[in-house]
């Protein structure tokens, strides 16, 4: 996968999308990769979710690897 | 101890993690899908104390997931038709019901006489109340949730950082699905309530690992797990008695808010004001925050900011409580904190 990266989709992202994995065109920064699925998902921005990069919740921008995990992980509240 | 031995002979167990389940105090709030299959191995285990908190009556369309209740126990409360079923898995586990719903009168009150609290509801609301009474009274919380064929499971010990709940997702989410639209397999509620019984199981007898600040993500269809470190995301969160928080920022986090295109920075001191800030930002004096409302752009996040901090405070309050602005914050210190740290 040149210049790919996949994403783990989550919950209602899921249904949203029809899919449990995208691939996008990877971007170096964190910031870059958010506008590039935007650019590519637009009906995710308006969803509610936080990204976990390599297991890790990240709010901030970072540099990313081209390895790097990524997911998108909504809220649940059924019990 | 005979009715226990099969779990204390267990590597890292014992006699000793067994006295720890009979001198805790547990406190499971819903009594539904997680809730039951939650408290039967609680108490199985021989847990000492247990309370159970919900104002809800027993339905028919409950049944297939809520395992504790059977046909007979339509329209019962479940909360002390729990403690009915619960009292003859094991007699000496001291039960307490609360049939009533938990709000911000009682939760106080209720969760500071428990050790651990397992949220087991199932709306968004009750679940915020939940984590931010654990936030203030330092009560570990083991988070549970269920969407569909996903659930999350996260454990909250509230030890020095006191990440929590707010950590992931700062505010409410408003587009909660209720299982009403969305479904829900009893046997994906009991994988998911079982995990909670575990983790607070292990909480007690201080095992080594166990979701400590991290949340588990579970798709039981495909079997794959995540499991997702969470870190501080909001250092100094202020919260209300009317539920609402401020959010304080400081001074490296408000940095990251520079030259953000998803926020607006609102310096809301007068324009003859000085230091005049290096970056990019809208000046609304806080006297005509409310005449400029439209100048703000509820879709981003807003940062205000003002000398010290006072105003800034006033103008969050402002935004959320007259104009219902959700993602707010304010530079604690102000400018003059902003330019001692440069």
């Amino acid at each position: 996968m040149d210049n790919k990266i996949s994403i783990k989709l989550f919950g209602n992202l899921s249904e949203l999308i029809n899919a449990h994995e995208i691939v996008i065109d990877f971007k170096t920064t964190f910031f870059e990769l958010k506008d590039e699925l935007y650019l590519q998902f637009p009906m995710l921005e308006k969803q509610e979710f936080v990204f976990a990069i390599n297991q890790k919740i990240t709010h901030e921008n970072s540099i990313i690897n081209q390895n790097a995990e990524i997911a998108l992980l909504p809220p649940f509240s059924g019990g | 101890m005979q009715r226990f031995i099969r779990q204390t002979i267990l590597p890292n167990f014992g006699n000793e993690a067994q006295q720890k389940l009979l001198n805790s105090k547990v406190l499971v709030i819903g009594a539904g899908g997680l809730g039951c299959p939650c408290l039967q191995y609680l108490v199985s285990s021989g847990i000492g104390e247990i309370g159970i908190v919900d104002g809800d009556n027993i339905d028919i369309s409950n049944l297939q997931r809520q395992i504790l209740f059977t046909t007979n126990d339509i329209g019962k409360n479940k909360a002390a038709s729990a403690k009915d079923k619960l009292n003859d898995i094991h007699p000496s586990t001291k039960i307490n019901s609360f049939p009533i719903f938990i709000d911000e009168k009682n939760a106080s009150e209720i969760i500071s006489k428990y050790d651990v609290v397992v949220d087991c509801t199932d709306d968004f609301k009750t679940r915020y109340l939940i984590n931010d009474v654990c936030v203030e009274l330092s009560k570990p919380l083991i988070f549970g949730a269920n969407y569909q064929f996903e659930g999350q499971v996260a454990v909250f010990k509230m030890d020095d950082l006191k990440i929590n709940l707010r950590d992931i997702f700062p505010t409410p989410p408003k587009q909660a699905i209720r299982c009403e639209e969305a479904g829900a397999l009893g046997a994906v509620l009991g994988i998911l309530g079982s995990v909670q019984a575990l983790e607070t199981i292990k909480l007690i007898t201080k095992q080594e690992d166990c979701l400590h600040n991290e949340i588990l993500y579970l798709n039981v269809i495909k079997y794959e797990t995540v499991k997702i470190k969470i870190t501080k995301k909001m250092p100094d969160i202020r919260y209300l008695m009317s539920g609402k928080t401020i959010i304080n920022l400081n001074v490296e986090e408000f940095k990251g808010k520079i030259n953000n295109p998803l926020v607006q920075l609102i310096d809301v001191r007068n324009e003859t004001e000085l230091p005049k800030v290096d970056f990019e930002c809208i000046q609304i004096p806080l006297p005509t925050l409310k005449e400029n409302i439209h100048l703000l752009n509820k879709e981003k996040e807003i940062v205000l900011f003002c000398h010290v901090g006072i105003r800034s405070l006033e103008a969050v309050e402002l935004l959320q409580d007259e104009f219902d602005f959700q993602k707010v914050s304010h530079l604690k210190g102000g400018v003059v904190k902003y330019f001692s740290m440069k």
